[in-house]
């Protein structure tokens, strides 16, 4: 029976390990994509238009693919045996709406105005989404030709050698483009005219949640071309090419091509929820490294609730060192891991740890903004959810997760889960684009309770995290009333942040 | 000089092409007539008016406004390319003194305008048709061998600076870029950045949508280079990134080209690239700004156009053609 357990354990932590793998999120390379099927959908060349949709089949041809168009009216049953379904700005978006909506292919899709009925952004025009026309808006159209990459470790950017950095996305002419507004569980892989949520290409990974609590039946990527832009995604040749600021800076055919691949490609598939499981993981993980837990030491509230917190890090095997709030950062000195507990005074610790060169677990939301984790307008980029005399809004126990293929999620389904045992405090934050959102608060989607940031993303003032950086909102003295999901969201939480980060 | 006449301009409506713009429709105005042998290259010297081609085992020289013959220069093995060295006095331009010349035997020859005595012979590493482009910022002669060689010539004293093997084309080259030579490499798809600085190849221009690019013109100033395919593509690259920007459709067959300033004078096409070719058809690729270009006309003159050469005294085109099947000198203009 014993020896059972362990085999049972080991394929648990094995089923949890590959989770972790599979987020890695590998994607095919050329030579693999070779021969997958795409269907392009078109629509009726305008009279005395020219567009680029002929250009798109010759090189999605030239790269080996075998390409079947259809046109705007007809059905999404076309689909059917396809790779990949991709919905070019020309086909008529009154047309198409949402007949690609709930395809199991996954879609590419460059057709702005159509993003609503996909459920990739919300309806509004100018506000959840919008085409430039570099005629009416003929400034605007230049601005867009300057595109930002905020995290080169997402796999799309870095399948190419991608930098957190500006890029060219379009040769040098006033061109239209389109941006969205995506809904939390997207990556934004490239936002555009220096607003960070204006994504310029994004991504929802199968299974997330997509605009109004549509989860996605397979990946969607949302493009910044329209319908003769596609020739004018940059590329460099010649001794350009060798310079590597300038090949770096030239690569929005390289962006595009990986995209498309990135949506050909295996989707994350999502360990079962189970918590012994996650629990025995990060036991696995956590064996001898050394955490250093900031806190108020001798606290009026909370001292119960980090003082069992420090028993649940010691009981996965971190060995523990136990600071106040007001020492110097570097007693981070020779730690692993850092995790600064709600106990702590924001205006006490100041801007410490932030630069620290080693994961960071926030406990506090409302730290977010001096770790660089969201902009500094409290009750706007962060706040308290239910605090009495700091919120309108009623206290809560449910979060909704809205990225269930991510290993933070634990496994747990895309919707609401009873995250404490009686509605509290919880503290919430809007983190820069970059950052991957894993739980929202209810009816409030742009209140994210717990994300992440990958080493070497832009976090809040385009700060480049040091380190893998997660908030995870346990207001003092919430640890204690986490439910068993809780339980599994906090160990989820942990072993991601102390995971080795994407390179 | 024997071998050339002139002929008189009176039926040149085989020539004329049906306007489409009408300040700038551009027409055969003149015809110099050769005896017998093709022309594979035209230079001109506007301020000395003088027209040099490359013909033959020599170069021919005539009058720029009569076509009358006024010289000949001999000593080349099927004469390939010829180019004039540009001459300033003070601000102004001046008549051109010196000159260079090349063959299809891997041969270039330095020569003086003055008396059309050769003042030195180069030998290149290679054997094969030897094309010609000046680089004015460097003050040398790019001398690009198709059996793939690049020779350096030093303008003034048609000394070799350097020389070495390495990979070329069959088509038009072009420099005076950034230590840069442009050739058009048909048989690989791709235009060749040659940098006769380091004598290395700076990597390659693949066509966007192109097949077999034969003529190339550059404009120095805004880093564009004009390319033109024999399917009937023209590509505009941005050199700074080797980027196609641009496509136009052009004419068919092996393509030249050059480029000019203010090619109709003031107040008209601030720069453009006209573009000769086999089929007859001239283009001309209007500069509206750096990074907006039209075909500003495409005008069709007769079958077999071939080298292209502008003269900024009269904005006169000078094209080698056939006329049934007698080589000749088109003039061109609007």
């Amino acid at each position: 029976m014993f020896r059972c357990k362990h085999i049972i354990l080991a394929l648990l932590m094995a089923a949890f390990a590959a989770g972790m793998i599979a987020n890695a999120q590998q994607i095919l390379t050329p030579a693999q994509a070779k021969g997958k099927k795409i269907l392009l959908v078109v629509g009726e060349p305008e009279k005395g238009e020219t567009n680029d949709d002929d250009a798109v089949k010759k090189h999605f041809e030239s790269l080996g693919y075998v390409v079947t168009t259809a046109s705007e009216d007809d059905p999404a049953t076309k689909a059917s045996g396809q790779d990949l379904v991709v919905l070019s700005s020309t086909a008529d978006p009154r047309e198409i709406a949402d007949k690609y909506m709930e395809v199991a292919v996954p879609v590419f899709t460059w057709n702005t105005v159509d993003y609503p009925d996909m459920k990739m952004t919300g309806p509004e025009r100018h506000v959840d989404f919008e085409t430039i026309d570099h005629v009416q808006d003929f400034a605007r159209s230049f601005s867009m030709l300057y595109g930002y990459f905020p995290n080169a470790t997402d796999p799309i950017v870095k399948e190419f050698g991608g930098k957190t950095q500006l890029f060219g996305t379009g040769y040098l002419l006033p061109q239209n483009f389109g941006w969205g507004k995506p809904a939390a569980g997207a990556d934004i892989i490239v936002n555009t005219e220096g607003d960070p949520t204006h994504a310029g290409v994004f991504t929802y990974e199968k299974g997330v949640t997509m605009y109004g609590g549509f989860v996605a039946p397979a990946r969607r990527v949302g493009f910044y071309i329209q319908d003769s832009t596609f020739h004018y995604l940059t590329e460099v040749h010649g001794l350009a090419a060798k310079d590597p600021d300038m090949a770096d800076w030239w690569v929005g055919l390289k962006l595009f091509d990986a995209s498309i691949r990135w949506a050909l490609s295996q989707p994350v598939t999502p360990a079962p929820y189970d918590p012994g499981a996650t629990k025995a993981a990060l036991a696995k993980a956590a064996k001898g490294k050394r955490v250093l837990f900031v806190r108020r030491l001798d606290t009026p509230e909370g001292e119960e609730s980090d003082d069992h917190i420090v028993e649940h890090l010691k009981e996965v095997g971190f060995i523990v060192k136990e600071e106040d709030q007001t020492e110097p950062q570097s007693v981070a000195d020779g730690e692993d891991f850092i995790v600064l507990s709600a106990t702590n005074s924001k205006y006490k610790t100041t801007n410490k740890y932030r630069d620290a060169k080693i994961p960071i677990l926030c406990l506090e939301g409302l730290m977010a903004d001096t770790l660089k984790m969201a902009g500094r307008r409290r009750y706007v980029d962060y706040g308290e959810h239910g605090e009495l005399t700091e919120s309108e809004d009623p206290q809560e126990a449910y979060l909704e997760i809205v990225n269930s293929n991510h290993p933070m999620a634990a496994g747990l389904k895309n919707g609401y889960v009873k995250f404490i045992k009686e509605a509290d405090v919880l503290k919430w934050a809007t983190p820069a684009p970059s950052a991957t959102i894993i739980a929202t608060l209810p009816n409030s989607t742009h209140e994210r309770a717990i994300f992440g940031y990958e080493k070497g993303a832009a976090m809040a003032d385009e700060y480049v995290a040091p380190a893998r950086r997660t908030m995870f909102p346990v207001d003092n003295p919430a640890f204690d009333d986490l439910t068993e999901a809780g339980h599994a969201l906090f160990d989820a939480a942990v072993l991601w942040t102390i995971s080795p980060p994407a390179k | 000089m024997s071998r050339l006449s002139r002929t008189a301009v009176s039926s040149l409506s085989a020539f004329l092409l049906a306007a489409t713009l009408p300040a700038q429709t551009y027409k055969a105005i003149a015809e110099y007539k050769l005896s017998d042998a093709s022309v594979k290259a035209v230079a001109v010297d506007s301020e000395g008016r003088r027209l040099f081609l490359a013909a033959g085992d020599g170069i021919t020289v005539l009058n720029a406004d009569t076509g009358t013959p006024a010289g000949t220069m001999a000593g080349l093995k099927g004469a390939h390319d010829v180019l004039l060295i540009p001459a300033m006095n003070g601000e102004e331009k001046a008549p051109s003194t010196k000159g260079f010349a090349s063959d299809a035997a891997g041969h270039v020859i330095a020569f003086s305008l003055a008396d059309l005595k050769p003042s030195a012979t180069i030998q290149l590493a290679t054997s094969g048709p030897v094309s010609l482009c000046y680089d004015t910022d460097a003050k040398t002669v790019e001398a690009v061998s198709t059996g793939g060689s690049l020779a350096t010539i030093d303008a003034d004293t048609g000394k070799v600076l350097q020389q070495g093997k390495i990979v070329t084309g069959a088509g038009q080259v072009v420099c005076g870029n950034m230590d840069h030579v442009y050739v058009a490499d048909p048989a690989a798809n791709v235009v060749h950045v040659l940098n006769h600085a380091t004598m290395k190849d700076d990597g390659d221009y693949p066509m966007k949508s192109g097949h077999k690019p034969s003529g190339l013109s550059l404009d120095t100033k805004g880093r564009r280079l004009f390319v033109s395919c024999e399917d009937g593509t023209i590509e505009i690259i941005d050199t700074d990134a080797g980027f196609t920007f641009i496509e136009l459709k052009g004419g068919m067959g092996a393509a030249h080209e050059t480029f000019a300033w203010l090619p109709q004078g003031k107040g008209q096409w601030k720069a453009a690239a006209f573009i000769a070719q086999e089929d007859g058809t001239l283009s001309g690729i209007r500069m509206m700004a750096y990074i907006n270009y039209t075909m500003g006309g495409q005008y069709k003159l007769g079958p077999g156009l071939g080298s292209i050469a502008y003269d900024d005294k009269t904005h006169h085109l000078f094209i080698a053609s056939m006329d049934a099947g007698s080589p000749v000198v088109v003039v061109a203009g609007y």
